[in-house]
């Protein structure tokens, strides 16, 4: 079942790529709305900062706006679309004076974000606290349904089978903390 | 907790983190000046002239002459567009509505020296774009290494633009032909912005130059503008017309040199000698030139025996930067499992299942889910499932049966705390009294009138703490995916889909 639904998603995101390009900010805020937990925690992943990845996540809509015209792998929109943002975080990481891990963020976001106040962010410390730069951004990856691990590898650049040993280590890690908490 | 519900907890976390709406998204849309949504909207074009007309000093009288408030410069000559030509000389050319050359503007020390002598004014633009041409020949700024030409057309009508582009890189193509010259002409029109002209007033490059560059950024993001601006255009050329880039909006006519580069044969060459073997021997041959951490190179992909080679080789002194190598066909694995288990290469999921249940010597077990994957080097199911005292996880080599790795955890916290809430609410909620597999697909086929199905699946969940079965499967008219609630049998949630295509 999962497979089936992720190709129709899949083929419903090219589709809003294609109606993005003829200018549909309907089109782009549904796009948004399916996937800005992807691009967020992708970028997320990589700046380790909650307010530059939002930013990061703001500017990845700006420019699928503006590029969608140029979207032609097919197939792969999801792929393409954390492209943009992988290289949105890499300029901001160029910028000098960055603040890197804010746990603190976290912590302050938990005591005062009301509308989740029973929310833990048990992964989301996790993700920060006990992963590796690049098991962080595998688990994060592997999270988007629909990406395929060779996807995945292609984005970070690493090996296929790195990414799978990295992504099991990484899950027990993520597994043990949850029995933690 | 099950991989799948970790990664829906991973998604929901992100998802509270973000604290701004779609709305921050549309003001940022907005506040980008020039991006133009709707060429036609008489608002737009106004910026997109206002911000035209922002260019280098030198321009700004003439533009405002022509744009701002007469149409008419000095001369009363209309001015109809402006043609950019870069090579390494990088030239502008204002042409008249009766397509006259109106003046030349040079952009750099090249141009200059391309331009030295030569007076254009008034000269029909086809006549005067063979002379500067010329003039680059002879000058050594174009030759088979250094072989292609930008052109570049900005102006008031999309229209009369794409004429004067095709005309001028026509003729640009014919005159490299007379000539003998085996040159390469990229074309495009472009609708300049304030954006473009910052950054090409920061590079010090044409506007055209800049809108090559974003064309590829777009077509490949990995890239950033700093690591191409100092690219030639020859070496644009390459990059925009790569295969790996998807880059659209440029016509180009011949092929960008590769003489400074070693050349795809070779490069192949070199790849297939690093694993002893010869390039008639290999299948699924790919080689694309790619510019990476400064460096232009060769990314030749190939299949040899069995296997996926990758390497990366630098297109100048043919050194391998990097190579991978990994077994055919590895990636796709719904594929890969469709092709190995029809052919019997592998163990069939039911195969696999029975093995891990056999090991874990249990009967009654929920929460089951199987997935093939490709790991360790090894083509492997991992097969997860619960019982009411455990969660087990196995992998299971698909091509042996061997268990590669097995893990059974005693329920934990979270369990006891559900089985005293259970207790206290005093209502029949152990996982033992749920219904049946075969009862929730009946209830389903039931509900929606269907005999004839397939692509069926069915899977236990929990749902806000409630344990429902998902249920899906397919007509050929229709998707249908049913939640039903395991315990009750009754139905929570229909989804009905047509099933296009």
């Amino acid at each position: 079942m999962r497979h089936e639904l992720q190709y129709n998603d899949i083929e419903m995101f090219e589709i809003y790529l294609l109606d993005i390009a003829n200018g549909s900010q309907e089109a782009l805020e549904i796009l948004y709305n399916k996937t800005k937990s992807y691009i967020y925690g992708y970028a997320f992943s990589i700046l380790k900062n909650v307010h530059e990845a939002e930013d990061v996540m703001q500017d990845t809509y700006v420019n699928i706006y503006r590029y969608a015209k140029n979207y032609t792998s097919k197939k792969k929109p999801l792929a393409w679309m954390l492209t943009i943002t992988k290289n949105l975080c890499l300029n901001k990481m160029k910028k000098k004076s960055r603040k890197e891990t804010d746990i603190a963020d976290i912590e302050h976001m938990i005591t005062s974000n009301k509308k989740n106040e029973h929310h833990d962010y048990v992964f989301a410390r996790t993700l920060l606290e006990d992963l590796t730069d690049e098991e962080r951004q595998i688990i994060i990856l592997s999270s988007i349904e629909g990406l395929k691990y060779r996807e995945i590898s292609a984005l970070l650049d690493l090996n296929l089978s790195t990414v799978l040993s990295k992504y099991h280590r990484a899950m027990k890690k993520l597994r043990a903390k949850y029995k933690e908490a | 907790m099950k991989i799948t519900e970790i990664k829906k907890s991973i998604n929901n976390e992100m998802n509270y983190l973000i604290s701004s709406d779609f709305d921050s998204v549309i003001k940022k849309i907005e506040k980008r000046k020039g991006v133009i949504v709707n060429m036609d909207n008489s608002r737009s074009k106004k910026r997109m002239l206002w911000g035209a007309s922002l260019v280098a000093a030198t321009m700004l009288i003439v533009f405002a002459g022509v744009f701002g408030f007469s149409k008419l410069n000095k001369d009363n000559v209309n001015l109809l567009a402006t043609v950019i030509l870069d090579v390494n000389p990088s030239l502008e050319i204002k042409v008249s509505e009766d397509e006259k050359i109106i003046e030349v503007v040079t952009y750099n020390d090249d141009a200059k020296k391309v331009m030295e002598g030569m007076d254009l004014k008034g000269v029909e633009l086809g006549v005067g774009t063979n002379a500067i041409l010329g003039s680059m020949l002879k000058n050594g700024y174009i030759d088979s290494a250094k072989n292609s030409i930008l052109v570049t057309v900005l102006g008031d009508n999309q229209t009369k633009n794409k004429e004067i582009q095709d005309k001028v890189a026509g003729g640009i193509d014919a005159y490299f032909t007379t000539n003998s010259v085996d040159g390469s002409v990229m074309s495009q029109t472009v609708i300049s912005t304030s954006e473009v002209e910052a950054l090409a007033t920061k590079y010090n490059i044409s506007v055209g130059k800049v809108e090559l560059i974003n064309k590829i950024l777009a077509g490949n993001p990995l890239y950033t503008f700093e690591d191409l601006v100092n690219l030639s255009t020859t070496d644009l050329n390459l990059l925009a017309n790569s295969k790996k880039n998807n880059v659209t909006g440029i016509t180009t006519t011949g092929a960008a040199s590769q003489s400074e580069y070693i050349g795809r044969d070779r490069a192949l060459e070199i790849a297939t000698e690093n694993i002893k073997t010869t390039p008639s021997n290999v299948k699924n041959i790919e080689i694309e030139l790619d510019y990476d951490d400064g460096l232009m190179l060769y990314d030749v992909e190939f299949d040899y025996n069995g296997y996926e080679y990758d390497f990366e080789i630098d297109a100048i002194n043919g050194k391998i930067i990097s190579s991978d190598k990994g077994k055919e066909d590895k990636y796709d694995d719904d594929v890969y499992e469709a092709n190995a288990t029809t052919t019997g290469k592998y163990i069939s999921r039911d195969e696999a299942k029975n093995i891990a249940i056999k090991h874990a010597g249990v009967t009654n077990y929920y929460e089951f889910d199987i997935e093939f994957d490709y790991d360790y080097g090894h083509a492997v199911y991992e097969v997860e499932f619960e019982t009411n005292t455990a969660e087990y996880e196995y992998i299971i080599n698909a091509e042996t049966g061997d268990i590669i790795y097995s893990e059974k955890d005693n329920e934990d916290d979270d369990r006891n705390s559900s089985n005293n809430t259970s207790s206290n609410n005093n209502t029949n909620t152990t996982s033992t009294s749920l219904i049946s597999k075969a009862e929730a697909k009946s209830i389903a086929l039931k509900h929606a009138g269907v005999s004839d199905y397939f692509e069926y699946e069915i899977e236990l969940d929990t749902d806000d703490g409630i344990k429902v079965y998902e249920v899906s499967f397919e007509t050929k008219l229709y998707e249908y995916d049913y939640e039903i609630n395991a315990k009750t049998g009754k139905i929570i949630k229909v989804d009905k889909e047509r099933a296009d295509d």
